[in-house]
C-alpha cells in the first residue's frame, strides 16, 4: 500500500536531527510573577513539562483487546481503563482519554505502536503543551479553573479526567503521590493556546504564592 | 440616634482599635464590629436617604435584611455602592460615605421630595407613560432624564476613574453534604454529619460562626453560647470539614447545586493586595444540602416607622450583646410575642431605660423576668407614631381596643394616641419568617402556617425536592434547643441518607400560638408608615395598588416595588401580603406569596465574569511562529481567537514607518514579482484516518476523493443539508486510508464538529476516526514566480521540481535549519494564484522552518506578508473566502457550480436543486471596479441596477461586496462580491454602488472574477 511514510514513526522519531523543541512560552511568562506573598513557602509551583511522544490510539469497536495489548506492550502495564493512567511516568505513561481512546505519552521517543488494524494512530506530539501544577494549595487552583471533583477518592494519582478551562479543552493526569501535599497535575492542553492557559493558571496561582518551576 | 458604646461585654476586642472613615470624617471602631455597629457606637444617626423620598435613614437591622443603612464603599474604581452596613466586617482604614443625596445624607435637598410624596406614589412611573393628557408617552420623554438622574441608589464607578482591575475568582466545590447557615442548627447539623463521615462544606454569611448565639448568656447543652460554638468549630475542623465564612449562598438551582459568594477577608482593606481575588463566586456540588438559614425579624408597622433609630428589636439585642452597643440610652420595645423581650432584658441589663409595649391582653412568664430586669412593661400597648425627623425623640402610643390581641387576631389594629414615652430609639418585633428564599428558588412553593404567622418552606419534608432539608429557624422552630436538636437530627439523616440507611425521625415541634401585628393605623389622620423603607413602599401603596385592580400579589409586588431587588422580600413582604389580604377581604394563604428569586443578597456583577475578562476574556491563539513575526515588527490583527500577522511594516528613510495601505501592496506586489511567505497554520487540519475514508469524504464533500491517489491533493467544497456551502478546503490524501482535511480559519472547529456528528448519528457503521490536528502543524506558504528556488535553497531532503510535485501534489521532505533538520510535509496548493507550496512541519519546530524559509525567501528578492496581503492576493484571483462563503451562497453563486459529481450523493445535493437555488439570475461572485479613478467603496456596499428606479431587488439591490482591496496587478480599487446574474449577465456593463451607511454613491464596472491566469499558467509553471 503506497503512503506517505516520512511520519509513520511520529515526530519524535526526528528528535535526534531536529532542533531542540521550542516553548510556546517567552521569558517574561516563566518569569516568577510579581506578588505581595512570600514565595520562599509557595502555595502551588507551575512548570512547564515538555515531552517527546504523544500517541492517540484509537480502537474500532471490536478490537478493544488486540489495541489494549499494543498498549501493554508499549507501555509495560495493563491498558488503564476509563479515567485511569498506567505505566512508568519517567518513560511511557497510558491514559484513558475515552472510551476507545488512550494517550501514550513519553518522555523520550515511543516506538509507533502496532495495532495491528484494530484501531488508528495520530502523532499528536506537537499538538498539545503539558505544564504542572503542584503544591499544598494545588486544589485550591484547580478548582478555581476546572469543574472538577478533586477530593482525593475521587482525583488521587493515577486519575485521568478531560474537563475544559474557559472552553479549551484540556487533559488532567494525577501523578505520584509525592508525600507531603497532593500529588502533581498535568494539564495537556492545545499548544496554540499554551500561553494564554498559562498566564490564566499563573494567575489564578498568584495569590496563594505562585513560583515557576523549571 | 444616640447610640453609644457600653462599658464592657460584647464579643469585640477592646485590645484592637480600628480606625475609619465616614463621609471623610475619622471614627474608631472595634476588631470584631461591623460598618453597622460601629457607627452606631459613633452616635451616627442619619446614614443614608432613601430611594425616591429622600427620607433620612439610620440603622435598622443587624443583618442581611437591612433597609436603610445602604452606603458607598471605597474610592475611585474599586468603588462599591449600595453595600448594607451591617454586612459589612469593619478593617482598619475603611471608607464609607453616604450616598443618594446632595451635598451630604444629613443635608439633603432631594429631601423635598418628601414633601411632594403624594405624586411619587406607587404607579408613578406607570402613569407617566400613558401619559396625563393622553399623549402617550410624551410626558416620558420630557421629564425622562430628570427622572432617571434622581433614581436610582448609589452609582457605579465611572469609566472616566479609572477600571478596576481587582479580579474575582469564579471555584467549584463538591461535597457530600452543604450546610447553609453557621447559628445554632447549622453548627449541629454539620457536626453530626461531619463526625459521621461525610465530608461537609459549612457556609456561613457572617465573618464569625454562631449566628444567633453569638453574644447570648443561654446555654446550649450544658455549655455557655461561646464555649458551644468554640466546641463545634473544634469538632468541625477535627472532621476536615471545609468552614466557609464571609460566604452567602445566594441562589439554589437543579440538582442542589449552589451558588456562593465568598467576601475576601480583606475586600475592603485599602491595602489590600491587588493580585489577590476581592471575593470568590463558588459554585458548590453537593450530594445533599441542609437549610439552617434561620428567620427574619418582622417590623411592626406604624407612623413614620423609618426615622433613624428605629430598629427591629432583635437587632438592638444584637448590637447589645454582640457588639456592646447601645442604640440609644432610652428604648422603647413592641412586641406581639414574646421574642422581644429578650431585646427588652439585654438592653435593660445594659443600663438602658426601656419600655416595652406588648400588644396582647395577658401577661406571660416572660413578663416577670423583664420586669426584674428593669423593663418597664405595657400590656396592650403599641406605637402608634415616631416623634421627631432627623432622630426618634418619642413614641406615641395607643391602646389596643378589646384590651389586647390574642389568637385569631387580624394582624391589624386602629387606635388613638394615649401617651408619648419618650424615647431615642424603638425596636419592633412582629414575629419571625423563616428563610425559605433559597428553598423557594428550586421552585417550591411556600406554605402558610397560621400557628406561626409565617410562610414554611413546605408542608413536610417530602414536598422538599430530593436530597434537601432544613433545620431550625428556618424550618420554624421557635426555640434554641429545638433548633440544636432539629439540626443534630438533620445532619444524622444526611449521614443516613448517602449511606443508605433508615434515618431519624425528626424531633417534634413545639406547639407555639404566634401572633402578629402588621400595621397600627391612627384612627383619625393618616401617617407615613414604611413597609419597604429600602424602596419607599408605604401601606397606602399597597392599598392604592389593591384600589387600581392590581389584586394578585405578583401584580402588587410590580406596581409599588414592594420586596424587588435587592430587598427580595426580607422583612415587608408579610406585613405587604397582610395589608393586601385586607384590601381584598381575603386571607394571606389567598392572598399568596410572591416569588423569590436568585440572588439572595446582591452579587456583584464582576463576580460572574471571573477571571474571564481582559486578557482572559477568550483564551487567545497564537500560531508557533507567531514571536518570529513579532521580532520582524508585523502588526497583528484578530481573526477569530487567533492572532494573526496583518502585515510587516517597513521603515522608510526620512518618511514615517509604513501604514497597513502601503505596507500590504508592498508585499503583494512582490509576491507577483519574486516570491513571499505567508503564516497559514492557522488553517484548520483534521486528520481522517480508517478503511471507510474515502467513502466518508466522498459522502461530505461534493466532488469526489475516492479515487484520488496516494500522494495528490484535492480541493473539495462541502454543503450543508440544506445545500448551502458549508466550507472549502485542500484534502490531502496520505495513504490509501487517510486524509489530512484542511478548512478554512473561520470554520475549521465548525467543520471538525459537523464531521463528528455525521460519524456518530448519521454513519455510525463507517469506521472512520477523525480529530485536529491543527495545532500540531505550523504551516507557511511560499508563493510567487520564484517560490521553488526559495525553497531548494534550504530543502535537504525531497524533490519540488515540477515533474516530481506536480501542482496539487503532495510530498515529504526536510528542510535545512540552524541546529538541523526539519521533516516537512509539502503540498502545492496556491491561494494567491502563483506558484506555490505549502510546508508544513511539527509545530515545535515551525519556527526554524520559518526562520530558515525566511531567509531563503529573502535571498530571492521576497518578502513575508501577511494577512492584508494574502487577502489583496486572493481578491485579485476570484478565490472565494468565508467572506463570500456566508451561508447564502451556493455552488453556484461561488462559480464552483462544475464541481458537483453527477455520480454519486454528497451531503447538501438534493436541496441545492431546490428551485430557489437553483434558480436562474441568482448572485454570482464576480469582480467590480470603480468606473472614475481615485473613487473607492467598502466591503458591504450594495449594488444597485442603475436600469430600475429602487436600484432593482425591490429596493434592497441586485448584490453587494464582501471584499475590496487596491490591485498591484490590475492598478486601482477593486472589489468582489455577488451581482444576480453574475459576469454572464453584467460583464462590462456600469453598475450602482451605494454605501448609504456612509452616504456615499459611485459606478463601478462588473467584470469577470477570474481574470487572473485564467489557464492557471502561473499556479502550474
Amino acid at each position: 500500500m503506497l503512503e506517505l511514510s516520512l511520519f509513520a514513526g511520529g515526530a519524535s522519531a526526528f528528535a535526534e536531527t531536529a532542533p531542540a523543541l521550542a516553548s510556546p512560552l517567552t521569558a517574561e511568562d516563566r518569569a516568577t510573577p510579581q506578588q505581595q506573598r512570600d514565595v520562599s513557602t509557595p502555595g502551588v509551583t507551575l512548570s512547564e513539562r515538555p515531552f517527546a511522544a504523544l500517541w492517540q490510539v484509537k480502537a474500532w469497536p471490536g478490537g478493544m483487546a488486540a489495541v489494549e495489548t499494543a498498549i501493554a506492550a508499549s507501555v509495560g502495564a495493563t491498558a488503564p481503563g476509563p479515567g485511569f493512567s498506567a505505566g512508568d511516568p519517567a518513560g511511557a505513561l497510558a491514559l484513558r482519554t475515552a472510551p476507545l481512546a488512550w494517550w501514550i505519552v513519553g518522555e523520550g521517543p515511543v516506538a509507533r505502536p502496532d495495532l495491528g488494524g484494530a484501531g488508528t494512530l495520530l502523532d499528536l506530539s506537537h499538538a498539545r503543551w503539558r505544564l504542572r501544577l503542584e503544591g499544598t494549595a494545588r486544589d485550591a487552583v484547580l478548582s478555581r479553573l476546572i469543574s472538577l471533583d478533586l477530593r482525593p477518592g475521587r482525583f488521587g494519582p493515577g486519575r485521568v479526567a478531560l474537563a475544559p478551562i474557559q472552553h479549551l479543552g484540556c487533559v488532567f493526569h494525577v501523578g505520584e503521590d509525592g508525600g507531603a501535599g497532593p500529588a502533581p497535575v498535568d494539564i495537556y492542553a492545545p499548544r496554540s493556546q499554551a500561553r494564554a492557559l498559562w498566564k490564566l493558571v499563573r494567575d489564578t496561582a498568584i495569590p496563594f504564592g505562585c513560583q515557576i518551576g523549571p | 440616634m444616640s447610640g453609644y458604646r457600653l462599658r464592657d461585654g460584647g464579643v469585640v476586642d477592646r485590645s484592637r482599635p480600628l480606625s475609619f472613615t465616614w463621609d471623610g470624617v475619622r471614627y474608631s471602631g472595634l476588631a470584631g464590629d461591623t460598618l453597622g455597629s460601629a457607627m452606631l457606637a459613633n452616635g451616627l444617626g442619619t446614614v443614608a436617604r432613601s430611594f425616591k423620598y429622600h427620607r433620612p435613614r439610620g440603622i435598622m437591622s443587624a443583618g442581611v435584611e437591612e433597609a436603610g443603612a445602604l452606603v458607598t464603599l471605597g474610592r475611585g474604581a474599586a468603588r462599591e455602592p449600595n453595600a448594607k452596613a451591617p454586612m459589612v466586617e469593619l478593617v482598619a482604614g475603611l471608607e464609607a460615605r453616604g450616598q443618594n443625596a446632595w451635598p451630604s445624607v444629613r443635608r439633603d435637598f432631594g429631601q423635598i421630595n418628601d414633601l411632594l410624596g403624594r405624586f411619587f406614589a406607587a404607579g408613578f412611573y406607570y402613569k407617566t407613560f400613558f401619559g396625563i393628557t393622553g399623549r402617550g408617552t410624551w410626558e416620558w420623554m420630557q421629564f425622562e432624564k430628570l427622572i432617571r438622574r434622581a433614581a436610582g441608589l448609589g452609582t457605579a464607578a465611572d469609566p472616566a476613574e479609572g477600571r478596576n482591575h481587582e479580579p474575582y475568582d469564579i471555584a467549584h466545590d463538591h461535597c457530600d453534604l452543604a450546610v447553609v447557615g453557621a447559628g445554632p442548627a447549622g453548627l449541629a447539623a454539620a457536626e453530626a454529619a461531619a463526625t459521621a463521615g461525610l465530608d461537609v462544606m459549612l457556609i456561613e454569611q457572617d465573618f464569625a460562626l454562631g449566628g444567633s448565639l453569638i453574644g447570648r448568656p443561654d446555654g446550649v447543652e450544658g455549655d455557655g453560647a461561646a464555649d458551644w460554638i468554640a466546641g463545634r468549630h473544634a469538632a468541625l475542623e477535627r472532621a476536615g470539614a471545609r468552614i466557609l465564612t464571609r460566604a452567602t449562598a445566594f441562589g439554589l438551582y437543579d440538582s442542589n447545586v449552589l451558588g456562593v459568594f465568598e467576601r475576601a477577608a480583606d475586600e475592603h482593606d485599602p491595602a489590600r493586595d491587588p493580585l489577590g481575588p476581592r471575593g470568590t463566586l463558588r459554585i458548590v456540588r453537593p450530594a445533599r444540602v441542609i437549610l439552617a438559614t434561620g428567620a427574619l425579624e418582622r417590623p411592626m408597622v406604624c407612623g413614620d416607622n423609618d426615622r433613624p433609630g428605629v430598629m427591629l428589636a432583635g437587632a438592638m439585642e444584637r448590637y447589645a450583646r454582640r457588639w456592646s452597643v447601645a442604640p440609644g440610652s432610652r428604648a422603647v420595645l413592641a412586641t406581639a410575642d414574646d421574642s422581644a423581650y429578650e431585646a427588652a432584658i439585654a438592653l435593660a441589663e445594659a443600663g438602658i431605660e426601656t419600655t416595652l409595649a406588648d400588644a396582647r391582653a395577658l401577661p406571660t412568664a416572660a413578663r416577670d423576668r423583664a420586669e426584674g430586669a428593669g423593663v418597664t412593661v405595657l400590656q396592650a400597648m403599641v406605637p402608634v407614631a415616631v416623634k421627631g425627623r432627623d432622630r426618634v425623640r418619642g413614641v406615641a402610643l395607643g391602646r389596643v381596643p378589646g384590651g389586647g390581641i390574642g389568637p385569631g387576631h387580624d394582624g391589624i389594629v386602629t387606635t388613638t394616641v394615649e401617651r408619648v414615652v419618650e424615647a431615642d430609639c424603638l425596636g419592633t418585633s412582629s414575629g419571625w419568617s423563616p428563610v425559605i428564599h433559597l428553598v423557594a428558588h428550586r421552585g417550591v412553593r411556600p406554605v402558610w402556617d397560621p400557628s406561626r404567622q409565617a410562610f414554611r418552606a413546605a408542608a413536610d419534608a417530602e414536598a422538599l425536592p430530593p436530597g434537601l432539608a432544613l433545620a431550625g429557624a428556618a424550618d420554624a422552630r421557635a426555640t434554641l434547643a429545638e433548633a440544636v436538636a432539629d439540626g443534630r437530627a438533620a445532619g444524622a439523616n444526611a449521614a443516613a441518607a448517602l449511606a443508605g440507611k433508615r434515618r431519624r425521625k425528626r424531633p417534634a415541634e413545639s406547639a407555639p400560638t404566634a401572633m402578629a401585628l402588621h400595621e397600627i393605623r391612627l384612627k383619625h389622620g393618616k401617617l407615613k408608615a414604611f413597609l419597604d423603607p429600602q424602596h419607599d413602599v408605604t401601606t397606602e401603596d399597597v392599598r392604592l395598588a389593591a384600589r387600581e385592580g392590581y389584586r394578585s400579589v405578583e401584580h402588587m409586588k410590580r406596581y409599588t416595588t414592594l420586596g424587588m431587588a435587592t430587598d427580595q422580600g426580607k422583612t415587608g413582604n408579610i406585613p405587604g401580603l397582610a395589608l393586601l389580604a385586607d384590601a381584598l377581604g381575603q386571607s394571606i394563604p389567598e392572598t399568596g406569596i410572591t416569588t423569590f428569586r436568585p440572588p439572595y443578597t446582591p452579587v456583584p456583577l464582576a463576580a460572574f465574569a471571573g477571571r474571564t475578562r481582559s486578557a482572559h476574556w477568550s483564551p487567545e491563539r497564537l500560531t508557533p511562529m507567531h514571536d518570529a513575526h513579532a521580532a520582524l515588527g508585523a502588526r497583528f490583527t484578530d481573526a477569530g481567537v487567533w492572532r494573526r500577522a496583518w502585515y510587516y511594516p517597513q521603515a522608510r528613510p526620512n518618511r514615517a514607518r509604513e501604514g497597513v495601505a502601503e505596507a500590504y501592496l508592498r508585499e503583494a506586489r512582490v509576491v507577483r514579482e519574486t516570491c513571499g511567505i505567508v503564516d497559514v497554520s492557522t488553517l484548520g487540519k483534521i486528520d481522517i484516518q480508517g478503511p471507510d475514508a474515502a467513502e466518508f469524504l466522498n459522502r461530505v464533500y461534493v466532488n469526489g476523493f475516492a479515487k484520488l491517489p496516494v500522494g495528490r491533493a484535492r480541493y473539495g467544497v462541502m454543503l450543508r443539508d440544506d445545500g448551502i456551502v458549508l466550507d472549502d478546503g485542500v484534502s490531502w490524501r496520505l495513504a490509501e486510508d487517510r486524509y489530512l482535511m484542511t478548512t478554512t480559519t473561520a470554520e475549521a472547529a465548525k467543520v471538525m464538529q459537523w464531521l463528528e456528528y455525521l460519524l456518530a448519528a448519521r454513519w455510525p457503521k463507517l469506521r472512520v476516526h477523525v480529530a485536529s490536528v491543527t495545532d500540531q502543524w505550523g504551516g507557511v506558504a511560499v508563493a510567487g514566480p520564484r517560490a521553488r528556488a526559495a525553497i531548494q535553497r534550504v530543502l535537504a531532503v525531497g524533490d519540488i521540481a515540477n515533474q516530481a510535485l506536480p501542482f496539487m501534489g503532495i510530498a515529504e521532505g526536510q528542510v535545512r535549519v540552524a541546529g538541523g533538520t526539519v521533516p516537512v510535509l509539502i503540498g502545492r496548493v496556491s491561494f494567491s494564484g502563483e506558484l506555490a507550496y505549502e510546508l508544513h512541519a511539527p509545530a515545535g519546530w515551525a519556527t526554524a522552518m520559518w526562520t530558515a524559509l525566511s531567509e531563503a525567501v529573502a535571498a530571492e528578492g521576497g518578502v513575508p506578508y501577511g494577512l492584508e496581503a494574502l487577502g489583496a492576493l486572493r481578491i485579485e484571483k476570484g478565490h472565494v473566502t468565508a467572506a463570500e462563503l456566508d451561508g447564502r451562497t451556493t455552488l453556484e453563486d461561488a462559480g464552483l457550480g462544475r464541481m458537483a459529481s453527477s455520480k454519486k450523493p454528497f451531503i447538501g445535493s438534493a436541496l441545492s436543486q431546490r428551485a430557489g437555488l437553483a434558480a436562474e439570475g441568482r448572485p454570482q461572485l464576480v469582480h467590480i471596479v470603480p468606473v472614475d479613478e481615485g473613487v473607492r467603496f467598502s466591503a458591504g456596499a450594495i449594488l444597485q441596477d442603475p436600469r430600475q428606479r429602487d436600484g432593482g431587488g425591490g429596493g434592497h439591490g441586485i448584490g453587494w461586496v464582501t471584499g475590496v482591496t487596491e490591485s498591484p496587478v490590475f492598478g486601482g480599487w477593486l472589489g468582489i462580491g455577488f451581482v444576480e446574474g453574475g459576469a454572464a449577465t453584467w460583464e462590462g456593463q456600469d453598475i450602482a454602488v451605494a454605501e448609504p451607511v456612509f452616504g456615499r454613491h459611485c459606478r463601478a464596472r462588473v467584470l469577470s472574477a477570474h481574470r487572473l491566469d485564467p489557464k492557471g499558467e502561473r499556479m502550474h509553471a
